[in-house]
């Protein structure tokens, strides 16, 4: 639901105020900073590795609380070669039919919004999976 | 993603698989003992099988054993040099922003690993396109 009344915030435990200021800064301003859109750092990687255009895809299956034996798939990618900005979703695979065969949709979704970021298409997409399940049998079949 | 490839030069897939919670351990020895093997450590022989799989410590540990990644790479078109993908999934373990060092798996990862967490526990309904391209998760 949107109201427009959406703020920025970021939740802090007690507990990391007693572990000191590094922990305070990291937590509050480091996190803050990431949320509203900086890049905080990059790490350095070799020219054959920028040059390969890579976009790297994670998915990640999370069981649902609100109902059980239910899952959620999230995902996360990469904008651009240099990896500075990500994309991401989610999707619940009780309601969402989409979710029944997600990975070819993820991996679509991810290399739309990173040609319309980039403005260039990637050279290698790689995907990356915590396990297996069924759905992955699926995908590799259409490979 | 037929329909973008086709625009351009064609697109290579790799798709992997990753096990965080690996029960192989990994030590250094040094005398007089052995200690935990350093971030970067990439074991590609001997412990693992005959395909594309490798173990790979991107974290440090200051309490215990180290546990090592595993990856498998279960499908491949690409004409990656060797030693590429290691270095990238590497690299991309120091960019959480989160966590000043590096963590276990590739940034990527963690943050959908955060978001599922979020949307499992917290959240029952669908998500918003526009905030998609950011960390609103962390």
């Amino acid at each position: 639901m949107r109201t427009g009344m959406e703020r920025k915030s970021q939740v802090s435990l007690t507990k990391t105020f007693e572990k000191g200021f590094q922990s305070v800064v990291t937590k509050v301003l480091l996190q803050m900073a990431a949320k509203v859109g900086n890049v905080l750092w990059l790490p350095k990687v070799s020219p054959p590795v920028s040059n390969a255009r890579i976009l790297l895809i994670g998915i990640e299956e999370t069981s649902n609380s609100f109902e059980q034996g239910q899952k959620v798939v999230s995902y996360c990618s990469n904008n651009t070669p240099c990896f500075d900005t990500f994309y991401s979703g989610y999707m619940h695979s009780s309601s969402d039919p989409a979710a029944k065969n997600y990975t070819a949709r993820i991996v679509s979704e991810c290399l739309v919004e990173f040609v319309k970021q980039s403005g260039t298409q990637p050279k290698n997409v790689i995907v990356l999976k915590n396990g297996t399940v069924k759905c992955d049998l699926a995908f590799s079949n259409e490979l | 993603m037929s329909s973008v490839g086709r625009v351009g030069a064609p697109i290579h897939l790799i798709y992997m698989l990753l096990d965080k919670n690996s029960s192989q351990k990994f030590f250094l020895p040094k005398n007089p003992e052995v200690v935990n093997p350093m971030p970067g450590t990439l074991v590609n022989s001997e412990a693992v099988g005959k395909g594309f799989e490798f173990y790979l410590i991107a974290q440090q540990s200051r309490k215990g054993a180290v546990k090592p990644t595993f990856y498998r790479v279960i499908y491949s078109d690409s004409a990656l040099e060797e030693g590429l993908l290691e270095e990238l999934i590497f690299a991309q373990c120091f960019n959480y922003m989160n966590w000043l060092g590096s963590i276990k798996v590739p940034a990527v990862m963690q943050y959908a690993k955060k978001l599922g967490t979020l949307v499992g526990t917290q959240v029952q309904q669908k998500s918003v396109d526009d905030m998609k391209n950011q960390l609103y998760f962390i």
